[in-house]
């Protein structure tokens, strides 16, 4: 459905996209994953026809877009990350005029209005001006205005920003609906619960570039079988008890220390270091691989919220 | 409808602008309010009412008492002038008409002589034309009362005057000489000739040089009509900086809608909120301040899409060429208040010296003044404006073409 090849788009120095290739098949979620800065409104951008790429190529639906999209915008949803509504019209009056843009009028737009706001459960304050919506409602009418003319692609940027978890859950639930309906989306975020929960692929972005790419399952045999321990206890990092073998450390510090291991066998005898060290141990916490891991290994950051 | 088609695209987003831009209280007030405030107050500073209720004075000095001055005087006095003949002491005419000694003489035997009409130099312009034109309506009129008086003496035969092949002989002045009550004859023949209703009506409106100056709302309503359309043009400029900030206008981009049919659609809606300013604004002028709309106002209509279109276009240059919504608001009102005095919003073009009338042919709003006048105040037609149609038209284009070569539509 959604082929990329090549993007490329700097800005001065700033190589915002530094040769994006990826596709997304028909009803696939595809997850972008990545810090602040890492490229993922410029990809956004470029996939929706707003920026000019300044090389690759990208292909919607058979469609190449770099004639401005055309015909392929029609059949596009975008969500972008900062509010684009007008603020002194209502949250019904702003999807009357975006979903009219896609050729909604009369009755069907009346229809497919009140469908997507009874989604988002705005429907009791639709007649409010958005100007005066929280900022989680405002990113619910954000969301339905992408949504409005049932798109078969949607592109979404980060759409949970700032938004109550029970409204983030939602927001989740009526991205997997749409795709089980064989909608394609796109999804980018910093969150990695999301990217997790949500996406059947994930691409793991920092400056510009992929740095990985594939299943939950796929990226997470990237950092190995290996289990992260993390301990809490009163001693100082300079008199660590030794180690069993298979085991090693990833940082330490006086009072906590992460350990990498490739056992789970291999803690009871490192905590029996411990004890007989004499060293109080207050937590232990064992997490198995997970997307943080191979976040954590493929940029070296850890993506906060 | 083809409801994805171009035309149905710039009509969404022009519909949209359009209901947006009244959903702002201050619209209202700068638009529709705050003109009426001022047609109103410059309207009474510039004399108010209509051009016909301006009494213009006329001092005589008159040095002649023969027949033909008497006459003179006589329709002067049926002329829209206030006459005065005597200066009060120690004041001076700002106005006069000097009727010299041997005036009745000359004119009856058919030799040159001089009226003078003297007029103060800080005068009021508007109404020295005023007595201009009525003193040469005055001689037209004695003058045609002496030839129909000649021409019945021809007719009758044996008189002072007769036709000798081509040519007359003789003159008027001959009889007053021969004869004790000729005057007197002479001058009850003028005066009857002359307090007859006229046969023939001569047309009061001059053409040309001699028209009046626009005054009072006549002159008001056209101009702060012009000077706040363009005012809130530019302002509207405002609101592209917002949408451009908020991610309005990149969200509008990637709908299947393209960047000619945002600038369209743009276009279009500033042109129906100008519109609607000036139907307000002219129907106002015409029953509440009773101004003249002229003979032709499907000639002023178009003119006033024209000015629309312009005014929209402009605009549009605001917002392509400025990110910032106050950069906007200063050039906004600099730019319009600037283009307002020197295209003739504020005082008559007809006032200003050369130079400042070259300026204002150089902006759309002295075309449009000037046109606004030719078609309402001096009775004109569509082909004397079509000229102007046509430059705010190309001024509009320009505009355009500027808006679309810069306007952003990201962020
Ligand atoms: N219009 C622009 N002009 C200059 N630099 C830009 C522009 N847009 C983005 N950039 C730069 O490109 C890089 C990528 O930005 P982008 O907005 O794509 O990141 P992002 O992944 O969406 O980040 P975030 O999570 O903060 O939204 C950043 O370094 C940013 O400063
Ligand atoms: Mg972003």
């Amino acid at each position: 459905m959604i082929e990329v090849n090549g993007l490329r788009k700097y800005f001065g120095n700033v190589k915002a996209v530094d040769g994006l290739s990826f596709g997304v098949k028909e009803g696939e979620i595809f997850g972008f994953l990545g810090p602040n800065g890492a490229g993922k409104t410029t990809t956004i951008s470029m996939l929706s026809g707003l920026l000019r790429p300044d090389a690759g190529t990208i292909t919607i639906a058979g469609m190449e877009m770099s004639g401005g999209g055309g015909k392929a915008r029609s059949i596009m949803g975008i969500v972008p990350q900062e509010i684009a509504l007008y603020e002194e019209l209502s949250g019904r009056e702003n999807l009357h005029f975006w979903g009219s843009l896609y050729g909604l009028s009369g009755a069907r737009l009346r229809e497919e209005t009140d469908r997507v706001l009874d989604m988002v459960e705005l429907s009791d304050r639709a007649d409010d001006p958005v100007g005066k919506y929280s900022g989680g409602m405002k990113r619910r009418i954000n969301l339905c205005a992408g949504l409005i003319h049932r798109p078969q692609i949607i592109l979404l940027d980060e759409p949970t920003l700032g938004i109550d978890p029970q409204a983030r859950i939602r927001i989740l639930d009526i991205v997997r609906k749409e795709a089980e309906s064989g909608t394609t989306v796109i999804y980018t975020t910093h969150y990695l619960e999301e990217a997790e929960s949500l996406c059947k692929r994930i691409a793991i972005i920092d400056q510009g570039r992929i740095h990985a790419e594939g299943t939950l399952a796929e990226l997470v045999k990237l950092v190995g079988e290996e289990d992260i321990v993390t301990i809490t206890g009163d001693f100082r990092a300079d008199a660590f008890p030794a180690l069993p073998e298979g085991t090693r450390i990833d940082r330490i510090a006086d009072g906590t220390a992460r350990l990498v291991v490739r056992d789970h066998g291999a803690v009871g005898s490192m905590l029996s270091g411990f004890f007989s060290s004499g060293l109080r141990v207050d937590t232990v916490a064992i997490s198995e691989p997970n997307l943080q891991g191979v976040f954590l290994k493929l940029t070296g950051k850890e993506l906060r919220d | 409808m083809n409801r994805s088609g171009s035309a149905w695209l710039v009509s969404r987003i022009a519909l949209c602008d359009f209901r947006l831009t009244w959903k702002d209280r201050s619209v209202i007030i700068w638009s529709l309010l705050m003109p009426f405030v001022f047609i109103f107050v410059f309207g009474q500073i510039k004399g108010g009412g209509s051009p016909s209720d301006v009494k213009a004075t006329l001092t005589i000095e008159n040095h002649d008492d023969g027949p033909v001055s008497k006459a003179l005087l006589a329709s002067l006095g049926r002329e829209n002038l206030a006459l005065v003949f005597e200066i009060p002491e120690g004041g001076e005419a700002v106005r006069s008409l000097v009727i010299p000694e041997d005036f009745s003489e000359k004119v009856l035997s058919r030799e040159k002589t001089r009226l003078v009409l003297r007029k103060d130099e800080g005068s009021n312009s508007e109404a020295g034309q005023t007595a201009e034109v009525a003193v040469a309506r005055a001689l037209v009129k004695t003058v045609s009362a002496l030839l129909e008086i000649e021409g019945g003496i021809i007719r009758e035969g044996n008189g002072p005057i007769s036709m000798e092949g081509d040519s007359l002989s003789g003159n008027l002045w001959i009889t007053l000489e021969n004869r004790p009550d000729g005057a007197a004859a002479l001058e009850a023949d003028l005066d009857s000739i002359i307090a007859r209703a006229p046969v023939i009506t001569v047309a009061s409106s001059f053409a040309g040089k001699a028209r009046e100056i626009p005054r009072g709302y006549q002159s008001s309503v056209p101009g702060n009509l012009v000077m706040f359309v363009l005012m809130g043009m530019a302002f509207s400029g405002i609101v592209i900086t917002q949408e451009r900030r908020a991610g309005i206008l990149a969200r509008t981009a990637v709908s299947p809608a393209r960047k000619r049919d945002i600038v369209a659609g743009k276009l279009a809606g500033r042109m129906m909120v100008g519109i609607v300013q000036i139907l307000v604004l002219l129907v106002a002028g015409r029953f509440i301040f009773k101004i003249s709309l002229g003979n032709d106002v499907a000639a002023l209509v178009i003119l006033m899409v024209a000015f629309a279109f312009c005014c929209g276009a402009f605009s549009l240059v605001f917002g392509s060429l400025f990110g910032n919504p106050d950069q906007v608001a200063g050039f906004a009102i600099v730019t319009t208040l600037v283009m307002s005095a020197l295209g003739g919003c504020w005082w008559p073009l007809e006032v200003v010296p050369q130079p400042f009338r070259i300026v204002a042919f150089c902006l759309p709003t002295g075309w449009t003044m000037d046109g606004i006048h030719k078609l309402i105040s001096f009775g004109y037609g569509l082909g004397s404006v079509a000229a102007h149609i046509l430059v705010l038209v190309l001024f509009g284009a320009a505009f355009l073409a500027v808006a679309s070569a810069r306007l952003k539509l990201a962020r």
